[in-house]
């Protein structure tokens, strides 16, 4: 583990609402408007020191070919070198991250691109009935993403629901939570604090053109009267509209190496990866599974939660984080509040939207801009995938780090 | 056109519009407006010989401004806009060369809607049930298109200004004498209209006719006189600036022509819907006709369904629950401990209701159907059918469950309602032989006049109880918030603490009148000590009992209430802060206890003292689960309890002022004046621990 990994770039495109802004763009188009944008941001030379690519992305039918699609967006991005795709449900982006740091651990690599792409407006319908042709009846078409199911499994809001109950979050907590992750995207938002990780993207939508720079689901207007109204879905017993993220499209790059390589190359390091660690559970256990990441991350670095500067839990549910904050503070309350108040700091997925492929890698880059702004510090972001498995990143900005500029 | 239809009737050549606005009723908007505008020139195209104005809608003519258009994108430039196009559309319509009738098909015309009537047309066709109304104020705002001015003209000065005031809506038929309106059978209506068309061809607007008399028409000095006391009493209240904007539009009107007036009020609306407090009043007014209704979700097929009930306890709060019911067309049974009694109670409705015949608020007709359905009782036997029991005994544990094995002797399968304004369910209902029969519906006094129904869940109630009691309270015309058990729910424990403060700060030394004064200033209906006598000194001193001893590190009883009661000292009849005439009544001093060493609070400290124990109570009531939504919390804490409508309720209070901000001044004054009500709910620290610190409702 002495290999030292440094972030040395990081962006990603504003998250678009389901058949918003990005729902007629190709993932692989929107995949190197963003990898480039984060390439450019190495200097000009970027290119000719990336080792290999990692992409992650959960639903591949949104592609046209939804195979080898880290190929594919390599080979448009003009870089050909070893293209891996994962899918590990939401945790893609971030095993991809992982998997780049053990081949930098073991030198076979010394950087990489990593990418989580997802374009969840262009999930085909599917129908199997198709291929053999139809005799009789009617035509299926099931929708991979409604519900977001596995066979044989609940659906994932009834497992978060469960996960709120067996840890006495009420209806009304989730609420309050879902309502502050819109107020506080609202205030980052209006602060600028988005600035260092978004890049704008021109979007061309039937007969309107517009770059399109700014999220596009949070609505800070709303009130948690609002969304106490709405009514629970997939049979859960608390989950909502109101208190899940939507369908969303969006993308996020990130360009990590050793240090040394950046030092050789003269490059600015953003933060330093410090370890990562994945772990998994019963399937009903998404809930909690990012504290259980966090926990042996933390473990394995001798850290404690009262190290940790900003904690950062996709909000796949308004329940992972609340769920996650409270075993980590174990039976106390105001250290509850406490950790809930160093958590997702500038919004989550509530507000900024879940494209389910690229958010693990956002919720990273959130984490590492806010340390800086922040005169630096220790933080880690977790994220729960489908079927329970869970990713933590350890990341730390130190004064070092501190002292190079953002590039524009 | 998408939102009214134009018809020429080719033989008398007399054009037809009917208003169908997309959605339940007819509001009017920026496309409205413009189409009225169309319809008239067309008439004028046309060569019309006159106007019927109609509506396609079942239930509304034209019911105002569409308030959800103007509320989304509140912009000054944009609201003057819309209110100078209104006025020019009214004008040209009232100016048109033919006369223009509309026709009231049972249907109402309000704010928006009944201003239309009065300016621009010449006559009114109505059928029975009919209603026209000014009800601006009630949301905020003032009659901006010539309401006062066409209205005063009709009806003279003081009958328009006890109209507006109130935000009154009358029935058709009170504005009869006036000469606006003529009843007819639906079936004629249509035929009337037309005939008068004709009959009245080149008629003047009354509004543009110099030579018009208005009615009992006051001199110089006393309409000023009327206008004086009248500012006094609405704009004690400097928080509804929409009074005053009212009593000025007035005032000015009363010295210009109708043409100069009306412009005034463009500025004044458009204003006054920046105005915060207005906005509250706004959103109040969709939190009870649009959120209330969706609040409470109830299975209607688990309810019993009450076509009889029984009331128990033939005294002030039983006759009210007696009178809604039948009223809603329910048959009563009115029980008390003897006949005597019961018959006594039965009487007593009888003769409120003769007084509003007789003023003629209500008809006849209604009055006797719903005494005919009120049947005094005595025997709890009777009760061996009926679904639904509504208890109002003595606020008393050991005499509710008395009453309740009685009702459980009769049958099992009755839902007991009990009407307490403080005993938790579990504790009426425990030993019970079934506890999950027991519900509360906590009335509010006078039952009759009071919108909201506090529906208690205890924990073994059924939501078969529960159900039976949400729609029955919808059926009695309340609006029902449920809510979870514990000493006082919500309401009361709420509007205890009111008082309580109220008496507290003046033991601290604050002048008792004082304490009042600033209540009415900060914009609650009552002062605290108002409220102490009108309430009732032993209701209060028993209530706040009942909860300080069920929940003593909430709620703390202060000296001076023990000893108005010792003394006898309880209003209800009995001597209170006020005597005769609403005089401070300054006897009342030497019961006041004084607390050494406590200087008393400057003026915006108390206003701020009043209102922080209620909004805290509030959110102490979400830490325990009483209250499960902020939309029940600000329905309840304004038609229960007389929190200031300005700020739409403790939670939108907490949003406008900041979570963080109020949780650190309760800090600060409890820190202050150790009185446990003040120290902050959990609530606030779990919504600033999830970054939330306005957006509650």
């Amino acid at each position: 583990m002495s290999t030292d990994i440094v972030i040395v770039s990081a962006r990603r495109s504003p998250f678009g609402r389901y058949l918003g802004s990005l729902s007629q763009m190709q993932p692989t188009d929107l995949a190197v408007h963003v990898a480039r944008a984060a390439l450019l941001g190495c200097g000009p030379d970027a290119m000719k020191h990336i080792d290999q690519v990692f992409v992650g992305n959960c639903i591949s039918s949104s592609f046209e070919t939804g195979s080898v699609t880290g190929r594919q967006i390599g080979l448009a991005l003009g870089l050909d070198v070893f293209c891996t795709t994962v899918d590990t449900a939401c945790c893609s982006p971030l095993t991809a991250l992982r998997m780049a740091m053990w081949g930098m651990r073991l030198s076979e690599i010394g950087s990489a691109l990593i990418i989580g792409v997802e374009s969840m407006s262009l999930v085909a319908h599917m129908s199997r009935q198709m291929r053999t042709g139809v005799r009789i009846g009617e035509v299926k078409l099931t929708d991979p993403i409604f519900p977001i199911t596995y066979p044989g499994y609940n659906p994932v809001a009834v497992d978060a629901s469960d996960g709120a109950t067996r840890y006495g979050i009420s209806r009304g907590m989730l609420d309050a939570f879902a309502m502050g992750s819109h107020l506080k995207w609202a205030a980052a938002n209006a602060g600028g604090r988005f600035a260092d990780e978004i890049v704008p993207v021109p979007v061309r939508k039937g007969k309107e053109e517009y770059v399109f720079d700014t999220d596009e689901q949070p609505r800070p207007g709303g009130s948690i009267a609002g969304i106490s109204m709405l009514p629970t879905v997939f049979g859960s017993s608390s989950t909502t509209a109101g208190n899940a993220p939507g369908l969303n499209d969006g993308c996020s790059a990130m360009v990590v190496m050793t240090r040394e390589r950046a030092k050789d190359l003269g490059l600015c390091v953003l933060g330093t990866v410090v370890d990562m660690a994945g772990v998994t559970d019963m399937p009903s256990g998404i809930s909690w599974i990012p504290a259980h990441a966090i926990r042996k991350v933390l473990d394995r670095n001798e850290l404690a939660v009262d190290d940790l500067d900003l904690i950062e839990i996709n909000e796949a549910f308004a329940a992972m984080p609340l769920v996650s904050t409270r075993i980590l503070a174990g039976e106390d309350e105001d250290r509850w509040h406490g950790l809930l108040a160093r958590t997702n700091v500038n919004g989550g997925a509530v507000a900024v939207g879940h494209p389910v492929g690229a958010s693990g890698l956002r919720i990273a880059m959130t984490l590492m801009y806010e340390l800086r702004r922040r005169s630096g510090g220790t933080g880690v972001a977790a994220i729960c995938g489908g079927l329970t498995q869970g990713e933590a990143v350890l990341i730390r900005v130190s004064p070092e780090d501190l002292a190079t500029e953002v590039p524009a | 056109m998408t939102q009214m239809k134009y018809g020429l009737e080719s033989d008398l050549r007399i054009a037809r519009v009917t208003f169908d606005v997309p959605g339940p009723v007819n509001v009017i908007g920026a496309q409205f407006i413009a189409e009225l505008y169309q319809a008239t020139q067309r008439a004028m195209d046309d060569g019309a010989a006159g106007m019927i104005l109609c509506s396609a809608k079942k239930k509304s003519f034209i019911d105002g401004a569409n308030l959800m258009e103007i509320a989304k994108d509140p912009n000054l430039l944009r609201i003057r806009h819309l209110v100078l196009e209104l006025h020019e559309t009214l004008d040209g319509l009232a100016k048109a060369p033919f006369p223009v009738v509309a026709v009231l098909a049972g249907q109402t015309a309000l704010g928006g809607g009944a201003e239309a009537l009065m300016w621009a047309c010449d006559h009114v066709f109505a059928t029975h049930g009919s209603k026209i109304g000014l009800p601006e104020v009630n949301v905020g705002l003032f009659p901006a298109a010539g309401g006062t001015e066409t209205l005063r003209r009709l009806v003279g000065l003081e009958r328009m200004l006890d109209m507006v005031l109130a935000g009154r809506t009358l029935g058709a038929e009170q504005l009869v004498d006036c000469g606006l309106v003529s009843m007819t059978r639906p079936a004629d209506a249509l035929h009337e209209a037309r005939q008068w068309i004709l009959a009245h061809r080149g008629v003047k607007n009354r509004n543009h006719d110099p030579g018009r008399e208005e009615p009992g028409r006051l001199d110089a000095a006393s309409c000023r006189a009327l206008l004086a006391k009248l500012r006094a009493r609405h704009e004690a209240c400097p928080e509804r600036p929409w009074m005053k904007a009212l009593l000025d539009q007035v005032e000015e009107g009363l010295d210009l022509p109708f043409d100069e007036s009306v412009k005034r009020s463009v500025d004044r609306f458009a204003s006054l819907l920046m105005d915060p407090n207005s906005r509250n009043k706004i959103d109040l007014f969709f939190t009870v006709t649009g959120v209330a209704p969706r609040l409470v979700k109830v299975d209607p097929a688990r309810a019993r369904r009450v076509a009889k009930l029984g009331v128990l306890g033939a005294g002030l709060m039983g006759q009210g629950i007696a009178q809604v019911s039948a009223d809603a067309g329910i048959e009563v049974l009115l029980f008390d401990v003897d006949m005597e009694r019961a018959k006594q109670g039965a009487a007593s409705i009888g003769a409120a209701l003769a007084a509003l015949v007789k003023k003629g608020r209500w008809p006849q007709a209604r009055m006797d159907s719903l005494m005919g359905r009120i049947t005094p009782a005595v025997d709890h036997g009777l009760l061996a059918d009926v679904p639904l029991v509504v208890e109002s005994v003595f606020e008393d544990l050991d005499l509710k469950r008395k009453v309740l094995a009685s009702v459980q002797e009769a049958s099992l399968d009755i839902v007991f309602a009990s009407n307490t304004s403080t005993l938790p369910m579990e504790e009426i209902s425990r030993g019970a032989p079934r506890p999950e029969m027991v519900v509360g519906m906590h009335f509010f006094s006078p039952v009759p006049l009071m919108p909201l129904m506090e529906v208690i869940r205890g924990p073994l109630t059924s939501d078969q109880a529960l159900a039976t009691a949400v729609l029955t309270g919808r059926a009695q015309g309340k609006t029902v918030i449920v809510v979870g058990d514990g000493p006082g729910f919500y309401t009361s424990r709420t509007f205890g603490v009111f008082v309580l403060t109220g008496l507290y700060i003046a033991q601290m030394g604050m002048d008792p009148w004082e304490v009042d004064r600033i209540a009415l200033a900060a914009g609650f209906p009552q002062g605290p000590l108002d409220v102490y006598g009108t309430a009732g000194g032993n209701v209060i001193f028993h209530a706040a009992r009942a909860m300080a001893d069920r929940m003593p590190d909430r709620i703390s009883i202060p000296e001076t209430l023990v000893r108005l009661h010792d003394a006898g000292y309880v209003g209800a009849g009995r001597p209170c802060f006020y005597g005769k005439g609403h005089e401070p009544d300054r006897s009342v001093l030497d019961l006041v206890a004084k607390d050494a060493g406590r200087t008393p609070p400057g003026a915006a400290e108390a206003r701020e003292m009043l209102l922080l124990s209620m909004v805290n109570q509030a959110f102490l009531c979400v830490d325990e689960g009483v209250l499960a939504d902020f939309a029940s919390m600000d329905l309840g804490a304004i038609l229960g309890v007389g929190f200031p409508d300005v700020w739409h309720g403790p939670a939108r209070y907490v949003s406008q002022h900041g979570v963080r901000a109020t949780r650190d001044r309760l800090h600060e004054l409890f820190e202050k004046y150790r009185i446990p009500f003040f120290r902050p709910a959990r609530t606030f620290d779990r919504l600033i621990a999830c970054g939330v610190d306005s957006g509650l409702i």
